[in-house]
């Protein structure tokens, strides 16, 4: 019973962070900007895909880590999930800094008429990739730590 | 599990933990420096009147010294490397002049920014009948020049390109 609260509420939080506050804030923002304003922000940031992309992201997490949550330690699905989830993590903070597209690595080109503004991330991106590093390992070492002692076990 | 696998577990969650945390604390603070820093830059840059941004020389040749002047102005949380880039263009994009000034601002003070360049007779001749683009650069990086933000401004009719 406590391990299914405990995996609902994983799943709700990322459904909370990644879907709900994205797509709230949008409209927020829908409402709050002039109408003539939005074409223009649109132009520079697609917005609308953004929130979509991100909320794709959130459902896909929040069953990542359902699922992962629901099984045993020592379970290959939980390892598979755990790196799976690390993955889909990088792939967000990609998305958020390439403003829409992950292939930019992250450096960001916007023009806005005589105006162009360069957003130089990649060492945000080095540093992910570290995070991913580190995710991996983690997820590796518990696993086979779990498998250890459950094999003895058994 | 066994108390040594747990302890090494421990330590791992802990170093994952406190590793995570600081990059996200690393990417709000310089995050929050760049965008504080170049927002505030650019709005002494728009505020000021164009006569004590861009100041013109004529030498008795007839060549022309155009003087760029603003202040960078670091609110942010970190050092920050503020760089002004002034280009002069002819229409077809060629490179006619350019000059460029870099200061290290302290967080919470403001540097000057001095830019020259010198344009020589028979290209302010030229300029008489085909008027030049002006491509203002301003480039703020912080965390050891390691991020940056920038913005390219063009003055003029039929702006080239921009170049890689």
């Amino acid at each position: 019973m406590r391990k299914i609260i405990k995996a609902v509420l994983s799943a709700v939080l990322y459904i909370i962070i990644l879907v709900v506050i994205p797509n709230v804030g949008l409209q927020f923002l829908s409402q709050s900007i002039p109408a003539k304003m939005l074409p223009y922000i649109e132009e520079m940031i697609p917005l609308h895909g953004i929130v979509m992309s991100i909320s794709v992201i959130g459902v896909v997490l929040a069953i990542l880590s359902f699922s992962s949550n629901m099984v045993e330690d020592w379970s290959p699905i939980k390892l598979l999930s755990s790196i799976a989830s690390a993955f889909v993590s990088f792939y967000l903070l990609l998305l958020w800094f390439g403003l829409g597209d992950p292939s930019r690595m992250g450096v960001t080109q916007l023009s806005v008429e005589m105006a162009t503004i360069i957003l130089d991330f990649r060492f945000f991106i080095i540093l992910e990739l570290l995070l991913l590093g580190i995710s991996i390992l983690s997820a590796l070492i518990k696993f086979y730590f779990a498998r250890k002692e459950h094999l003895v076990s058994r | 599990m066994a108390g040594k696998s747990k302890s090494i577990l421990r330590i791992l969650t802990v170093v994952s933990i406190a590793a995570t945390l600081c990059v996200y604390a690393v990417m709000g603070v310089s995050g929050y420096t760049l965008a504080a820093s170049l927002a505030e830059s650019l709005m002494g840059l728009m505020g000021a009147p164009g006569e004590e941004l861009l100041e013109m020389t004529i030498d008795p040749a007839g060549g022309v010294t155009l003087t760029l002047t603003f202040t960078g102005k670091n609110s942010g949380l970190m050092e920050v490397s503020a760089t002004s880039n002034l280009e002069l263009l002819s229409v077809d994009g060629e490179v006619i002049a350019e000059g460029s000034d870099s200061k290290r601002i302290p967080p919470g003070s403001s540097g000057e920014l001095v830019v020259s360049l010198y344009v020589s007779p028979e290209d302010a001749a030229m300029f008489e009948t085909s008027p030049p683009v002006i491509r203002l650069r301003f480039e703020c990086r912080t965390l050891l020049d390691l991020v940056g933000l920038a913005i390219s401004l063009e003055i003029g009719e039929e702006a080239p390109p921009l170049g890689p």
